[in-house]
């Protein structure tokens, strides 16, 4: 490789290393009126509406998609990315179970001068915006419903060369590699969960306040369940912890100091119905849908709820509160 | 970022002095952030990028930009002694046979047919061609191997490595480097105005009345030292503007004539220079 292109590819390994670039400390500089008003007039000629996709399409191979900044795992986690992710579909969707589905897929990077001479490459920026390239050497597989946006269509063009990537250019996929660890996870999180899952009835994850809470309810109908050992975040209905007989009535409560309800979750017949004590203005929403519930002056109940992961909105807190049923 | 990643200073256009970033600095620095973006169409289909990559893909774009600011100055300074005493230090260890002596490392060549240590290169390297590097030379390590041979098979012993990166780092001419403005300090010799006509007015090609004005005022210094920033007022052009004009200009210079030697590229210089006077009246 070129000596003197050595320090400019390091430049950019050492910003893609860098975990915590976005918590940079802002510096306030002095810039005036007449500064803001020239950026400003270099900007107008350049707007323009920006198109807007109503409907997600049907996911299949050489779709470009964001990936969600953060997601809940299938631990009850959250999980954040370095930074927002592009990424190509290279197969699937595949099932895991009726209502879980999964993706193969390949990051796409910006930085098409860490390329080697074998990678794929798309010149065209018309395509997302600016020019990438396709990481193949980075597949992973990923959960469908971390996936959040359809972005565009390409078809990777084949390239035979043979790959000889410089330090550099192997240091930049170790980097990019090791980032794509917040793909894979979503996968990793849910066979580790499905591994001991058989241990309780049903679980409830909840992701509010920067707190990420799972709650879970021994095996029903069994006198004295077996109760294994839980992680920090996690713990068991309390009538678990007292060591008590269960049925299908007893119910998962949720009750946190911040926030201006409590929630109940019951599992029935295979399906879940949630509530909200008391009744308040709340909207329920599992894959972008809102669900209607029923109610009376004292509490909302959504029941024949599926598996999955829901976002509960209200104007009595600032943010989306997530919750999984599993 | 500039201070997080501790850039160096020297990639940014400056009239201040020091290695410190000042606030006019990153200003700068962001002008021309900008400028590169508009030039490069990075901004042509942005309507196309998912909005919420927009920010990541203008921290990239700045990642690109530095990462690009760097390798044009890295191509502006030749080979720095740091560097250079690496890549002997690799050499050494590839080609060659080290031993030690009195607790130093000492490399030999394998033709040597003394068993000397040497400890003082001046007169080895005293009759040793000097390695022209130019401002397209983009990989040292071949230039520094034959500087490297030269001078164990001159010095015919077991030579220092310390110093033998300093002999080296001598034989390296990088005058290609040196600014246009020291050439033209030099004594004056007679102006070949046949010899330079053409290439001069290449050069010169397109060049306006106030873009002459700005290179004999910066490159040639006529009336004395000026900065960037004292052109800025001047002429009401931002800053890195005039340094692209001029740095273009420099580069044209430099891709359409090679002097043959110091003499004929200050008689050059000069022939330019006047030619440019005539323009900027």
């Amino acid at each position: 490789m070129c000596d003197k292109t050595q320090a400019s590819m390091e430049t950019i390994n050492e910003f893609l290393k860098d975990s915590s670039y976005s918590d940079l400390q802002e510096e306030m500089l002095s810039v005036n009126a007449d500064d803001v008003n020239h950026i400003n007039k270099m900007f107008i000629s350049l707007h323009s509406e920006r198109p807007r996709l109503s409907i997600l399409p049907q996911m299949k191979e050489n779709q470009l998609w964001t990936v969600q900044s953060s997601y809940l795992d299938f631990e009850g986690n959250m999980q954040h990315a370095k930074h927002k992710l592009i990424v190509m579909i290279v197969s699937g969707p595949d099932y895991l179970d009726s209502d879980t589905s999964f993706v193969r897929v390949c990051p796409i990077s910006p930085f098409v001068e860490m390329s080697s001479e074998a990678d794929c490459i798309c010149d065209d920026s018309s395509v997302i915006g600016f020019p990438f390239v396709v990481e193949t050497w980075n597949e992973q597989p990923v959960l469908t419903e971390i996936l959040d946006k359809y972005v565009g269509d390409y078809n990777v063009l084949r390239n035979d060369k043979e790959d000889n990537p410089t330090s550099l250019q192997k240091e930049f996929r170790e980097i990019e590699i090791s980032n794509a660890r917040f793909l894979n996870h979503s996968i990793t999180a849910y066979i580790n969960e499905k591994e001991r899952d058989n241990n309780f009835a049903f679980s409830v994850d909840l992701h509010y306040h920067e707190v990420a809470k799972t709650v879970h309810m021994p095996i029903l109908n069994v006198k004295n369940p077996k109760l294994i050992s839980l992680s920090d975040h996690e713990e068991y209905a309390q009538a678990a912890r007292l060591n008590n007989f269960f049925t299908e009535n007893d119910s998962i409560n949720i009750n946190d100091s911040n926030l201006p309800f409590s929630i109940e979750v019951r599992k029935r017949s295979g399906v879940y119905i949630l509530t909200i004590i008391p009744k308040v203005e709340i909207v329920l929403t599992k894959d972008g849908q809102e669900i209607k519930g029923m109610s009376n002056s004292e509490r909302l109940v959504y029941s024949d709820l599926p598996k999955g992961l829901y976002k509960i909105q209200s104007p009595l807190i600032n943010e989306v509160l997530t919750i999984r049923l599993k | 970022m500039v201070k997080r990643y501790q850039w160096q200073k020297n990639i940014v256009v400056s009239g201040s002095k020091g290695s410190e970033w000042t606030e006019d600095d990153i200003k700068e620095l962001t002008q021309q952030f900008f400028e590169w973006v508009m030039f490069n169409n990075k901004l042509k289909y942005v309507n196309r990028i998912p909005i919420d990559y927009l920010s990541y893909y203008f921290t990239q774009m700045f990642v690109s930009f530095i990462s690009n600011r760097i390798k044009e100055e890295q191509q502006k300074v030749g080979i720095s002694f740091q560097k250079c005493q690496e890549l002997v230090k690799e050499i050494c260890d590839e080609d060659y046979t080290i031993a030690k002596h009195l607790d130093r490392l000492y490399v030999v060549h394998s033709s040597s047919s003394t068993d000397k240590w040497i400890t003082d290169l001046e007169d080895s390297i005293k009759y040793i061609a000097h390695y022209p590097i130019a401002e397209s030379t983009k990989h040292f390590k071949p230039i520094v191997k034959l500087a490297v041979e030269d001078i164990l098979v001159s010095a015919n012993g077991y030579v220092l490595i310390d110093i033998l990166a300093n002999a080296v780092y001598q034989l390296l001419d990088q005058s290609a480097f040196s600014d246009a403005s020291e050439l033209i300090t030099q004594p004056q010799e007679v102006i070949e105005e046949n010899k330079y006509n053409n290439v001069v007015k290449e050069i010169l090609n397109g060049v306006s009345k106030t873009e002459a004005q700005i290179y004999l005022k910066y490159i040639f210094q006529v009336s004395g030292q000026v900065s960037l920033s004292d052109l800025t007022s001047i002429y009401n052009m931002p800053k890195s503007t005039i340094h692209k004009k001029v740095e273009d200009f420099k580069n044209r210079i430099f891709s359409s004539y090679i002097p043959e030697n110091e003499d004929d590229g200050v008689s050059f210089l000069q022939f330019l220079a006047n030619s440019l006077d005539e323009i900027s009246k």
